[in-house]
């Protein structure tokens, strides 16, 4: 049987970083993700990397942990974040006693923030309301997820990290009150594997009550469903948020060529089969148009939607999802329940994934004795960026592959060298080349790609304006060239790729994204599935949208 | 009031090519102003089978044949044309150098794909096809051969770039058929991606076919498809010849309204504006027909004619080919043809109306 010390169930960006954590302190461990990266609230948020502005007022204590990691990730992980900056925007019909508070908080807590005109933001923001009254600048930021798991991961990886995806953990064996192995299943092939292990740490998020069950312990959880639309323009150059009251609908965040708006507070029964309705899309565009009028006039791309997981502490039952706090929680399964072994991690938010990481880090070596601390604030997820042989790719394209593939860039440049042919852009929006999609599906990739959406979330193929509709059918025939997939599974997988981009997009009656969907089923022959009254509308997970 | 045109027609998809040809074959003094490219190109120009004979459509298959584009297919059974999938796809009417299944056909085909053309694969297409023939209990066999073109054409190497080197050098179209041949041999049909020039004429395909010495059949790839800008081609030059002016490259600015007439059109041309003047305008533009009305999505009245709010005609000589709502693409161009017959129609009413006061 396959042993390790520490199973991790759960690869969202808690897991992701754990992994890595744990890598540094010199603990083996194995990463188990029963879909691909970032399935769960991470590759489902806004990504937006906090400053902490919004919770000053409300949580100081989650605020003052925001702008440390903030800081940190910045410093450990630039290539995952664009550093936009942020806006705190003063709107007219808010509380001005509100604008104050949030001044002196901002201060206390050492967020750095300067105070602007409503002239000043809007010139540095001509989309804001033109009635605004004012603003705060804030060091809040965008996170590409994807991209940010990956180097987690792949940092981890080079350390003796492994992971595994499409692997859904089916038992927590646990003898006499203690963990001893993790049953597991690998959903592609449906072969049944076993590992050994000392330690299993819970961090499935949304799913994580269903795991812990599988070792026969109950964590209770409420999940808390928010949605969030993808805008065609980028309607601003920073993250804008409406200071007051944290609400629905009063964020906007600035991610490439297009821009996020949300998100809600809904709950819901479990993380699966997402939908929303075309009410909860108009409420949603109706509160930003108060901060951002531009976006009556902006398509919504898509819907997507993701769920907080937030744990019930006893006695707190019925709170709504909003006050109950987004600080995180770590559970010793053994004081709790008698499972010595296993350990949940859960809440929390984006910008603390780190901070949760090293927590759970830290309850795992004290229960193996391992005196190591925690080193991940400090050494950076990406070691120097390579150098590559310059003129087999356009600069710009270049550019991408390094930042996407760091030290593995210049293998892809010189399989350019062997054969100019891989140079041919499959994506020509985000400029993936043949030679790394060959890299990303071949056996040398660091985490395996086993669906042409895993190869988006690993390159960005099908992210921008076309959304895959050509690049996904280029990507598919790579890999039949490959030989990864035989021509039968290889169409079956652009028909999957198809069907879930088309989940969360939205019938738009003068969409040219209607023309799109149509005209890819049309040249390929597949059913169009075009039915605008749907409703509610299935969603899925962010990708596609950054 | 002397005007320079009988109808001035904007958009040159299907709707205003088809509009256009109904007008000039009425013997109107026809202009058609077009920024470019319109439906034609995104895909092979094909059409859903109508429910019954159909006078929009006739008028396009004929106008089509005279083109030297012949359309086939019929009013009462669809074809199957094999997609880029390697799905089989039922449509009315396609161009007729697009392959098609027959269940009639027992023979073997080559698919002949091109060493390094970007998105076709021919061992890819081969081995779809007789899967997907086997399950329909279709009895044509594939088997896949790759070319290695003598040109240096380009990387990536693309259809259209074959396609223009197709049409410009005859050395290279007789080392093609003579590859083709090659490869064939023992086949009794070749199937390609849609590469085969894009001023080819029906006449100019046969003669192909006769140097390969076997049926040439061509399939359509990812946008912009030689198929499509083939048919465009050989539409737009065939208007030329009826007499059909141009105004190609620049869009409508404006519709300059006068006493509940439009007097004038107004073209975005470099420098100076164009000012265009006809008895009628048909606008058959698709998605900017909001845009230049001012309107959205409006009502048409029995002379499609678009209304505003009120119910009045947004003026009196406008007439709309309206833009199919979402509909799969070959019933979407079926709309589209009709959409243009429809509205000529309207004008050649309008016009015997006016010549009778």
């Amino acid at each position: 049987m396959d042993s390790t010390q520490v199973v991790i169930i759960g690869g969202g960006a808690t897991g992701a970083g754990l992994l890595w954590d744990l890598s540094l302190r010199g603990i083996a461990a194995v990463l188990l993700e029963q879909q691909d990266l970032a399935n769960g609230a991470t590759g489902r948020c806004h990504g937006l990397l906090h400053s902490g502005g919004r919770y000053a007022v409300k949580d100081p204590e989650a605020a003052a942990e925001c702008i440390a990691e903030n800081r940190i990730l910045k410093r450990i992980a630039p290539h995952c974040v664009e550093d936009c900056g942020g806006l705190f925007v003063q709107c007219q019909g808010d509380d001005p006693a509100f604008f104050e508070e949030w001044w002196r908080a901002a201060s206390t807590l050492g967020i750095p923030s300067s105070r602007l005109s409503a002239e000043a933001a809007r010139a540095l923001e001509p989309n804001l309301a033109p009635d605004l009254l004012g603003a705060f600048t804030t060091p809040d930021a965008h996170v590409d997820v994807f991209r940010l798991v990956q180097a987690n991961m792949e940092a981890a990886l080079a350390r003796g990290g492994r992971v595994r995806t499409y692997a859904q953990v089916r038992k927590i064996e646990v003898v006499r009150g203690r963990v001893q192995s993790v049953r597991f299943c690998d959903t592609r092939t449906g072969e049944e594997h076993q590992v050994r292990c000392e330690i299993v740490v819970n961090a499935a998020g949304g799913w994580a009550r269903e795991a812990a069950a599988l070792a026969g312990v109950d964590v209770p959880l409420r999940c808390d469903k928010g949605t969030l639309l993808v805008l065609n323009h980028r309607l601003s150059g920073r993250v804008l948020n409406r200071c007051r009251k944290a609400g629905d609908g009063d964020i906007l965040v600035p991610a490439g060529p297009v821009c996020i708006l949300g998100t809600s507070s809904v709950t819901v029964p479990g993380p699966d089969g997402l939908t929303c309705t075309a009410e909860e899309i108009q409420d949603l565009l109706n509160l930003g148009e108060v901060m951002v009028p531009a976006l009556a006039e902006a398509r919504v791309m898509r819907a997507f939607a993701g769920v907080r997981p937030l744990y019930i502490r006893s006695g707190a039952a019925q709170e709504a999802g909003r006050q109950v706090s987004r600080g995180f929680v770590l559970l010793d399964h053994g004081e709790r329940d008698g499972v010595h072994g296993f350990i949940s991690v859960l809440g929390g938010k984006l910008t603390t994934y780190r901070l949760m990481a090293a927590r759970a880090a830290d309850a795992v070596a004290a229960q193996l004795g391992v005196q190591v601390q925690c080193s991940t604030d400090t050494v950076p997820l990406r070691a120097e960026e390579p150098a590559c042989a310059s003129g087999l790719l356009p600069e710009a394209a270049l550019e991408k592959l390094v930042v996407r593939r760091g030290a593995d860039a210049p293998r892809i440049v010189e399989a350019i060298r062997h054969q100019p042919v891989l140079a041919e852009m499959v994506c020509e929006c985000e400029l993936v080349s043949r030679a790394e999609l060959d890299f990303i599906l071949g056996p040398d990739a660091p985490l395996p790609a086993s669906t042409l959406a895993d190869v988006g979330r690993r390159t960005r193929l099908g992210f921008g304006p076309c959304q895959g509709t050509f690049c996904g059918f280029r990507a598919m025939l790579a890999g039949f060239q490959d030989h990864r997939w035989s021509a039968e599974e290889a169409v079956a997988q652009l028909h999957a790729y198809i069907e879930n981009r088309r989940k969360g997009q939205l019938p738009i009656p003068e969409g040219k994204q209607l023309d799109q969907m149509a005209m890819g089923s049309d040249i390929y022959g597949l059913d169009p599935g075009l039915e605008p009254e749907v409703q509610p509308i299935a969603l899925a997970g962010g990708d596609h949208v950054r | 009031m002397s005007v320079d045109y009988d109808a001035l027609v904007v958009g040159s998809g299907f709707a205003g090519l088809t509009a256009a040809a109904a007008l000039s074959a009425a013997g109107q003094r026809v202009a058609l102003v077009t920024t470019g490219s319109g439906s034609l190109v995104f895909a092979g120009a094909c059409l859903a089978m109508p429910a019954g004979p159909d006078p929009a459509l006739r008028c396009f298959t004929e106008f089509a044949a005279a083109a030297g584009c012949r359309y086939t297919g019929s009013e009462c059974s669809e074809a199957l044309l094999p997609t880029l999938l390697g799905e089989l796809q039922p449509v009315g009417f396609a161009p007729h150098f697009l392959d098609r299944f027959e269940a009639t056909d027992e023979g073997l085909c080559t698919v002949a794909g091109i060493e390094g053309l970007s998105g076709f694969d021919a061992e890819f297409l081969a081995e779809r096809l007789n899967q997907v023939a086997g399950e329909q209990g279709l009895r044509r066999r594939h088997v896949p051969r790759t070319l290695r073109l003598g040109r240096a054409l380009g990387v990536p190497l693309t259809v259209l770039a074959i396609a223009r080197c197709f049409d410009a050098d005859r050395a290279f179209r007789a080392e093609l058929a003579s590859q083709l041949r090659e490869a064939a041999a023992g086949s009794d049909s070749l199937l390609l991606p849609a590469m085969l020039g894009i001023e080819s004429t029906e006449h100019k395909l046969d003669a192909f076919e006769r140097a390969v010495g076997l049926p040439v059949r061509e399939l359509v790839t990812l946008p912009p498809s030689v198929a499509g800008l083939r048919v465009e081609r050989l539409l737009k030059k065939r208007l030329h010849a009826l007499g059909v002016e141009f105004f190609e490259g620049f869009p409508v600015r404006a519709l300059r309204l006068q006493q509940h007439r439009c007097a004038q059109v107004e073209v975005a041309a470099p420098a100076r504006s164009l000012k265009l003047i006809a008895s009628a305008v048909l606008l058959a533009v698709g998605r900017r027909q909001s845009e230049l009305l001012g309107l959205h999505a409006p009502r048409l009245d029995e002379r499609q004619r678009p209304l505003d709010a009120a119910g009045n005609p947004f003026a009196e000589n406008v007439v709309c080919a309206p833009s199919p709502a979402a509909a799969p693409l070959h019933t979407a161009n079926l709309l589209r043809v009709r959409a243009g017959f429809g509205a000529a129609q309207s004008v050649l009413a309008g016009e015997v109306h006016l010549a009778h006061r």
